[in-house]
């Protein structure tokens, strides 16, 4: 059975704020520059927006959640946005920003909004963060921190290497597709690495952090916000963008009762589910997509995604990635943008804004050649993230 | 300097592991009505629903699942320690029971190196403040080598 909603809600403006590291300009500034920039996209006025939506949690360990400085909520952007009365909001805890869009979907498809703004605003400090020395540790935690693994590199660590012991390969197998990112991000005024190109000497050369893990396979941290208008198909028509139709949304709601289990879950155990979800709600396949969008906080997520959502069988990613398979005019174009690794953390934000982009036909130096529906999934399938399918026509 | 290792904050759920831990016993809570082990600790069995949670004593042997090693000063209080091994062992008593150890060095520094599946077997390290802390090391066999018992990880 097929989503009732698909095709009924458009994605109809994307706006960008500078994407910059190590600034004291406060966030709640790139927030409204992006929501901004994406009404003026879409032709729509501030005064005719009556929804909101956010995923606003900080992106690295010991953040304040200091409103408008570290975080952008629901409360800064109804109190500082200048819109028309607002009917509907919601802030999300779980999930990533593909849940705070499905939200937003949701009360358009119930009559309850207009016209839904969606962001993510990413905050990156001056100086050295994320790092927290404790003399103690409670909760779950006290499993792990006592050994010295906190940092999420490290449980990405420890999953790819089990990754790489069940089905064979090396830590700097995933160079092409690092490699590929880079030349994506060149092509793209909107990434950290628009003008830094990636050399494969230096890809090698780059320090290990926690093998099998590199430098250059963790994401960019910036401070930036991209932020979505989003209506129904019947309002999108009006408007001035062309629309980016939502085919199918997904989320991650699989079970994972086992412990560590972001560490070590068997990636096609959680990723399929949501897949499948997403294929059957929207009618499509991995075939049918022209273009995939798939997270890459740290590199082995796209592997994972591209295994678990179809587009090559169980362990076959790492040969998948080689060629130019993957590459902006190849079978399957690949993090077109630059990903999360290129263009900078945006938590899937990228991912998403590049998907309406290439639908709509708009990506510039990076448009695909061929024309259809493109997918997005956001977070590790490890994670409580979700997925979405994007289409230029109904 | 030493590693800074926070130490753990027992709760009403993780008490038994710790207080045994001192004693050089590894104990994991088990659902008395299905058996299923529950770690970590919870009110309720994921399999069963079931709130009769026991802790029982397990035999201490697990197989090598991953390992990572930490080769830049990433986490807080274990600036002086890089570069240290992470590793994550599953127990043999079901599969999906993960518990984390360190080795102090690299990789290569493993005595008879790391290889997938291998036997470990848990042992118990006493921390500057006295805490004994349970890890886990590779078990050895007659001929010095590191054990692996048959049977392949999935």
């Amino acid at each position: 059975m097929s989503w009732t909603g698909k095709g009924k809600v458009a994605i109809v403006g994307v706006g960008f704020s500078t994407i910059e590291r190590n600034t004291d300009r406060p966030l709640g500034r790139y927030a409204l520059n992006a929501v901004e920039e994406a009404l003026k996209d879409a032709g729509v006025s501030p005064s005719q927006v009556d929804g909101l939506a956010t995923y606003p949690r900080a992106p690295f360990l010991g953040a304040t959640e200091k409103d408008g400085v570290e975080v952008v909520s629901v409360e800064y952007m109804i109190n500082h946005g200048n819109f028309g009365p607002i009917r509907w909001y919601s802030e999300l805890n779980e999930g990533m920003v593909t849940s705070a869009v499905g939200e937003a979907v949701t009360a358009i498809l119930g009559g309850m909004v207009n016209y839904a703004v969606v962001w993510r605003a990413m905050h990156h400090p001056r100086g050295k963060y994320g790092r927290i020395v404790k003399d103690q540790v409670s909760g779950v935690g006290q499993f792990f921190e006592p050994y010295g693994c906190v940092s999420p590199i490290q449980w990405h660590a420890l999953a790819f290497q089990r990754y790489l012991n069940r089905f064979g390969g090396m830590g700097t197998d995933l160079a092409p597709l690092v490699l590929n990112s880079r030349k994506n991000a060149n092509l793209n005024e909107h990434a950290y690495f628009r003008e830094v190109p990636l050399t494969e000497a230096e890809y090698f050369g780059s320090r290990v952090i926690s093998s099998p893990l590199r430098l250059y396979d963790c994401d960019i941290p910036v401070q930036g916000c991209i932020a979505l208008v989003l209506t129904s198909t019947e309002r999108a028509r009006d408007l001035k963008s062309p629309p980016a139709y939502v085919a199918g949304m997904a989320i991650n709601g699989v079970r994972q009762p086992a412990s560590l289990h972001y560490t070590l879950s068997d990636h096609m155990e959680v990723g399929k589910p949501v897949a499948s979800q997403l294929w059957n709600d929207s009618g499509y396949g991995p075939g049918d997509m022209v273009a995939a969008e798939l997270y890459d906080g740290f590199a082995p997520s796209t592997i994972y995604w591209l295994e678990s959502a179809g587009f090559c069988r169980e362990g076959e990613a790492l040969g998948f990635i080689k060629g130019e398979q993957i590459a902006l005019d190849g079978l399957l174009p690949v993090n077109t943008h630059g990903g999360s690794l290129s263009q900078g953390r945006l938590h899937g934000m990228g991912h998403l804004a590049e998907a309406v982009l290439q639908v709509t036909e708009r990506a510039g130096a990076r448009q695909t050649r061929k024309r259809g529906p493109v997918c997005v999934f956001a977070g590790s399938p490890m994670l409580r993230g979700g997925g979405m399918v994007l289409t230029p026509e109904l | 300097m030493a590693m800074k290792r926070p130490r753990p904050v027992p709760d009403e759920l993780t008490q038994a592991f710790w207080d045994q831990a001192q004693n050089e016993v590894l104990c994991i809570p088990r659902c008395q009505d299905c058996s299923t082990y529950i770690f970590p600790a919870d009110f309720e069995c994921w399999n069963c629903r079931s709130s009769h949670i026991v802790p029982e004593s397990v035999s201490g042997r697990a197989r090598l699942v991953s390992w990572t090693e930490v080769a830049q000063p990433i986490v807080g209080g274990f600036e002086s320690g890089v570069p240290y091994t992470c590793f994550v062992v599953e127990l043999v008593e079901q599969p999906g029971l993960y518990l984390v150890s360190d080795f102090p060095g690299p990789v290569e520094a493993v005595p008879g190196g790391v290889q997938y599946g291998m036997d470990m077997a848990v042992t118990f390290r006493r921390e500057d403040n006295g805490f004994l802390l349970p890890q886990f090391r590779p078990m050895r066999t007659d001929n010095g080598h590191n054990a692996s018992s048959k049977g392949v990880l999935q």
